[in-house]
């Protein structure tokens, strides 16, 4: 039973994680109608960054982090100007197909320079663990759970409550009706590109703390953020939380008493059998 | 007061007006017999064995990239399990023929005939999705698929995979080319008649009644509905097509290389034949068939950037969606 919940709580971690990744895809998903499949390698290079500072170059992480989730908010910004934006209305395949290019590039190019060298991984500056009914978990866990979730809360109310997350929500119900409103879709379009790759680099920034660090690090969270998305419903942020949550904690179980190598597969399973069952998500919400 | 306030034309960038280029077509009665006097004497114009096997290489591709288009072209959704039922042909015959259970011929036929079957089974539940929910079903569909040729170990030989599997018979059938070139021709003949058979079931498909009910379907499902065609028939069907040629693609790959593992049929499988459907046109089966002897070709006389390959093909497929958008293409 301990066991159990001991894997529970991991899977809640990696969970988190997930959520981070999913939230800022979900949002370009329902914002910028992008399948934007190049956002696992934000995460990568996000690692990279802070392996680079943290490492390298002997900053403290917590100095570090402002600076990899500014960067990464900077790329984004780049990325939307240079290749999405021109693609224009060219439509959702065109999208997808620049997504996987970029995806290609980055990975390539980082495989290229960093892949013969071996994985490299950030130490975490505080040790210890915390005890919580008979259950532990390292602080590294309960520190990267918090920020996760206080992130993705603020992003939430962000999107319900304040003037920018009210035009969000407009331009993704109807880009037309909110142009006509007065609403600038392009810099909406933007911020929410900008905020999306930030939160990929933060979550690159924690996972820089518990995995190597490889070019295809951020493969399998966004291929897991993919069906966190679809399920949990296209722009819901709520959804992709509590999908998000699940699925890790589903994966995080499988691997403990299962095998490592069928737990993905039943992972993918349980997703095309969500999809079918639902077709418009868990949710069903838009933004 | 001259913004625009009606909703965007579909196809233009921002509701701006673009001249439109149409997409060049060849008429089937011209092109194909000029295809088969090109692959027909191909080989005497290549008459060394390496540049043969690059040929036979980009006709392995372009298979699997036409089963592709029929999807793209017909009902105009993209699946990532393809790759899967490329995984499934290929298993199928290598494990049909390694043990010898059944001759080449009847063997291929069963793997085509499974990948249909999977293709049924995973589109009745897939097809009630749509575009983009429908490709992420599939790529769960398609992760699915890759894990279980790597994890069902007793039946598809694990992360080792299958070795030894037996080509096609074909010696002692008499090829012209064969005066210049001992091996490899009568195995660029087979699967380049198979690329020709494929291109004309694509062709035929896309244009004929069957193709036209398809595109009403992408216009208005509705409007088809009360003609009295059954959309969800039609969707099925081509999907299910689609997936048996990508079996066959599978299986004339497994006999080529005579060797099946789990790595060779992931989802990066698809999206390489959905990148050359993409390039070649979507929906053109002759582009597509270009796309892919382009795409094997240039990258053999890009040793000096071999290392960079990856990232010149994601360069080069971003110019080309930058062009197309130029063009006014919708994509």
């Amino acid at each position: 039973m301990g066991l159990a919940v001991g894997y529970a709580l991991n899977g809640l971690v990696l969970g988190a994680l997930y959520v981070l990744v999913a939230v800022g895809l979900t949002l370009v998903f329902g914002v910028l109608r992008i399948p934007h499949f190049a956002h696992g390698v934000f995460v990568m290079v996000a690692a990279y960054l802070t392996f680079a500072l943290v490492v390298a170059m002997g900053w403290n992480l917590l100095v570090a982090a402002p600076v990899v989730i500014v960067a990464l908010g900077l790329l984004g910004l780049v990325l939307e100007r240079v290749v999405y934006r021109p693609l224009g209305r060219s439509g959702e395949l065109a999208l997808m197909l620049a997504a996987f290019a970029v995806n290609q590039f980055v990975q390539g190019g980082f495989q290229k320079f960093f892949g013969q060298e071996y994985a490299r991984q950030v130490s975490f500056p505080l040790d210890g663990s915390v005890s919580l009914g008979g259950v532990t978990l390292s602080v590294q866990r309960v520190i990267a759970l918090v920020v996760a979730l206080a992130a993705t809360a603020v992003l939430a109310w962000a999107v319900r409550h304040t003037k920018f997350g009210r035009a969000t929500r407009a331009v993704a119900e109807d880009p037309d009706a909110a142009r006509i409103s007065g609403i600038n879709v392009d810099w909406v379009h933007r911020w929410v590109f900008v905020i999306a790759t930030a939160l990929a680099g933060l979550a690159g920034l924690l996972l820089a703390t518990f995995v190597p660090i490889t070019p295809f690090l951020g493969d399998q969270p966004l291929l897991v953020a993919f069906a966190i998305v679809v399920v949990g419903g296209m722009g819901s942020v709520v959804g992709a939380t509590v999908v998000g949550l699940a699925l890790g904690v589903v994966e995080s179980l499988l691997a403990g008493f299962g095998s490592q190598s069928w737990s993905s597969a039943v992972v993918f399973l349980i997703i095309f059998v969500a999809l079918i069952a639902r077709p418009n998500g868990v949710q069903g919400a838009r933004v | 007061m001259t913004e625009t306030i009606s909703p965007p034309e579909p196809g233009t960038a921002r509701g701006r007006r673009r001249r439109r280029i149409p997409v060049p077509r060849l008429p089937l009665r011209f092109a194909l017999p000029l295809a088969i006097v090109l692959v027909a004497v191909a080989p005497l114009v290549f008459a060394d064995a390496y540049r043969l096997r690059v040929a036979t290489a980009a006709g392995l591709l372009a298979i699997l990239a036409l089963a592709m288009n029929l999807l793209i072209g017909g009902p105009g959704e993209i699946s990532f399990a393809h790759g899967g039922f490329y995984g499934v042909g290929a298993y199928v015959l290598g494990i049909l023929t390694v043990g010898n259970t059944l001759s080449f011929w009847p063997a291929l036929l069963v793997a085509t005939a499974a990948g249909t079957a999977v293709g049924v089974a995973v589109g009745i539940p897939a097809l009630r999705t749509r575009t983009l929910s429908f490709a992420i079903a599939t790529l769960g569909m398609g992760l699915f698929l890759a894990n279980v040729f790597g994890g069902w170990t007793s039946v598809t030989g694990g992360s080792v995979g299958l070795a030894n599997i037996p080509r096609a018979p074909l010696d002692g059938i008499p090829v012209p080319g064969s005066i210049f070139v001992q091996s490899g021709v009568r195995q660029f003949y087979l699967v380049w008649l198979v690329v020709l058979v494929v291109l004309v079931l694509n062709v035929v498909v896309l244009r004929g009644g069957f193709g036209n009910v398809l595109k009403s379907i992408k216009r208005s499902e509705v409007l088809v509905e009360s003609l009295g065609f059954r959309p969800g028939f039609y969707r099925l069907a081509t999907f299910a097509f689609s997936a048996g040629l990508a079996a066959l693609a599978g299986g004339m790959y497994a006999q080529y290389i005579s060797f099946v593992g789990p790595d060779n049929f992931t989802i990066f499988t698809a999206f390489n034949a959905i990148v050359v459907v993409a390039i070649g046109g979507l929906g053109n089966a002759w582009g597509t068939v270009a796309t892919a002897i382009v795409l094997t070709v240039v990258p053999e006389y890009l040793h000096a950037l071999d290392d960079y390959r990856v990232v010149v093909f994601a360069v080069l497929l971003f110019v080309v969606l930058r062009v197309r958008a130029a063009l006014g293409w919708r994509t």
